[in-house]
C-alpha cells in the first residue's frame, strides 16, 4: 500500500491574513459608504437652499414691484389728486360697484399708496392668515395706458387731476388717459392648497369679471413662513426717512384730513422667512431671527430656514 | 509543484501607498467639495446681505454725508440723517451676525462711493471669507 503522500505547501493565505484582509477592507468600505451618505445629505442639503433661495427671491420680486410703483397715478401725479378714494367720512364716495368680499376702504384708501398691518383682518376679506405675520397692500395705476374696459377699475387721469371708474365708459375730459388701478394685498397663511404642509405668500387683488370687478386670491410662492414689513417715514417734511415704523404703528394710520402730524411713507423694508419643504435635518438648530418687531427662535423641528430682506424706494412718494 | 510565491512586505507595503494615496486625493477632493458647497451658500447671503443692507441705507440717502458729521442745531435733517444711518447699520450687523457664522458687517464711503464689506468664518474650512459691494452715490 502506498502512504498518503504529502501535498505540496500551496501558497494560500492564513485564516489570520484573512481576517486582518477582511477587516481593512471593511474598514475602507465603511469611510467610502460614510463619505457617499455624508455627499448626498449635504447634496440634499444645498439643493433645499437653492430651492429655499428661489422662492425666497420669487416672494422678494413680486413685493418689490408692487412696492416701487405704489403711489404712480400717471399725469395725475398725486394721490389726493384722484376722486373717488375714501375720505375720512366717506369709503365709497363715488358709489363705485366693488365686489364685497373685502371692505371698500381696501380699494379705496388711495392717500394710502403703501399701508403694513399686523395681520390683514383690517381688510375685512376674512382670509386665513397665520399668526404674527404682517400684512402688506399697496396701491397705484398700472404705467401702461389702455382702453377702457367694462368690469375693471381703471382710474381716468389728466394732468394733475383723475378719478376712479368701473363702468368702462371714457369721461369727457379731452386729454384723458387710462390705467388699469392695481391693489394688491400681501398675506402668509399657514397651509399651501397645492402643498398643505408648507407655509405660503398670498396676495388679493383686484382683478375684472364679466359682472364688474372681483378680487383675486392667489398663492405667490411656498415656503415663506412670515413676511415683516418696516416703513422708513419722514416725519418732518423734509423728504429724507428719520422714523422706521413697524407695521400698524397708528402714526401712519392717519389721515391727511385727519389734520394730525401725518407720518409720509418713503421707503419699506420687507423681510421673509423661508422654510425648507421636508424636515429632514433634525440637527440643524437655527439662530433666532430678529426681523422688523419679530424676535423669534424657531423650535427645532427640522426644517431649514433662512430670511432675506429687501428695501424698496418709494419712488412716487412726495419729496 | 513549483512552491507558490507570496508577495514580499516591500510590494504589499507598496501597494498600500499606492491605495493610500489614492484614497487620500478622493478625501481631499470630497471634503475641498463640500467646503466649497458651504462657501457658495454663505456666499450667496452674504451677498444679500450686502445689497440689502446698501438698499436701505440708500433709501436714507444719507451717505453723501461725512462720516464724523455732528448733530448741530443748524443741521437737524442731517442729525437725522446720521442716526438713520447708526440705526440700518445696527440693523444690518444684527441679520449678518444671524445668518452668517461669525458675520461681520464693514462700512467705508466717500463723496462718491459706498463699499460694504459682509465677512464671515467658514464653519468647515475655519477660513474667514469675506464679499465686497461697491456701489455709486
Amino acid at each position: 500500500m502506498i502512504g498518503r503522500q504529502r501535498q505540496p505547501h500551496a501558497g494560500g493565505v492564513t485564516l489570520i491574513e484573512l481576517l486582518i484582509s477582511m477587516t481593512i477592507g471593511l474598514l475602507v468600505l465603511a469611510a467610502i459608504v460614510h463619505a457617499l451618505t455624508l455627499s448626498s445629505r449635504y447634496l440634499r442639503r444645498a439643493e433645499a437652499l437653492a430651492l429655499m433661495q428661489e422662492q425666497a427671491d420669487v416672494a422678494m420680486r413680486y413685493l418689490y414691484d408692487d412696492l416701487t410703483l405704489s403711489g404712480h397715478w400717471g399725469v395725475a401725479g398725486r394721490s389726493e389728486n384722484i376722486s373717488g378714494g375714501a375720505r375720512s367720512s366717506n369709503d365709497n364716495p363715488d358709489g363705485l360697484a366693488l365686489p364685497t368680499r373685502c371692505t371698500p376702504r381696501f380699494v379705496t384708501e388711495l392717500q394710502q399708496p403703501v399701508m403694513a398691518f399686523e395681520n390683514p383682518s383690517p381688510w375685512g376679506c376674512s382670509l386665513e392668515a397665520v399668526a404674527g405675520a404682517d400684512a402688506l397692500v399697496t396701491r397705484y395705476a398700472q404705467p401702461a395706458l389702455v382702453d377702457p374696459q367694462p368690469g375693471r377699475l381703471q382710474v381716468e387721469v389728466t394732468p394733475g387731476a383723475g378719478r376712479l371708474t368701473a363702468s368702462g365708459v371714457p369721461g369727457a375730459a379731452a386729454l384723458q388717459q387710462r390705467h388699469d388701478y392695481r391693489v394688491a394685498g400681501y398675506y402668509v397663511a399657514a397651509r399651501s392648497n397645492l402643498f398643505p404642509e408648507q407655509p405660503v405668500l398670498r396676495r388679493i387683488t383686484l382683478g375684472a369679471g364679466t359682472a364688474g370687478p372681483r378680487f383675486v386670491d392667489e398663492e405667490i410662492t411656498q415656503g415663506i413662513e412670515t413676511l415683516q414689513v418696516r416703513i422708513a417715514a419722514d416725519s418732518n417734511g423734509d423728504g429724507v426717512p428719520d422714523a422706521m415704523l413697524d407695521a400698524g404703528d397708528p402714526r401712519l394710520q392717519l389721515r391727511a384730513t385727519d389734520g394730525g402730524h401725518r407720518y409720509q411713507a418713503m421707503a419699506v423694508t420687507v423681510s421673509i422667512i423661508v422654510r425648507s419643504a421636508e424636515p429632514n435635518w433634525p440637527n440643524e438648530t437655527s439662530a433666532a431671527f430678529e426681523l422688523a418687531d419679530l424676535h423669534w427662535q424657531p423650535p427645532a423641528d427640522g426644517y431649514l430656514r433662512a430670511s432675506a430682506s429687501r428695501t424698496a424706494m418709494l419712488r412716487n412718494a412726495p419729496r | 509543484m513549483r512552491l507558490a510565491r507570496g508577495f514580499t512586505l516591500v510590494e504589499v507595503l507598496a501597494a498600500l501607498a499606492i491605495v493610500g494615496i489614492g484614497l487620500t486625493g478622493n478625501y481631499l477632493a470630497f471634503s475641498r467639495s463640500l467646503q466649497l458647497q458651504h462657501h457658495g451658500i454663505y456666499q450667496s447671503r452674504a451677498t444679500a446681505l450686502a445689497s440689502s443692507t446698501a438698499e436701505s441705507l440708500l433709501a436714507g440717502r444719507t451717505m453723501q454725508l461725512a462720516d464724523d458729521l455732528a448733530c448741530t442745531e443748524g443741521s437737524l435733517a442731517a442729525c437725522a440723517a446720521s442716526s438713520w444711518r447708526d440705526a440700518r447699520i445696527q440693523d444690518a450687523r444684527r441679520e449678518v451676525a444671524g445668518q452668517l457664522p461669525n458675520g461681520a458687517i464693514g462700512l467705508r464711503h466717500d463723496t462718491h462711493r459706498l463699499t460694504i464689506t459682509v465677512s464671515w468664518r467658514d464653519t468647515l474650512s475655519l477660513l474667514r471669507s469675506e464679499h465686497a459691494l461697491e456701489v455709486a452715490l
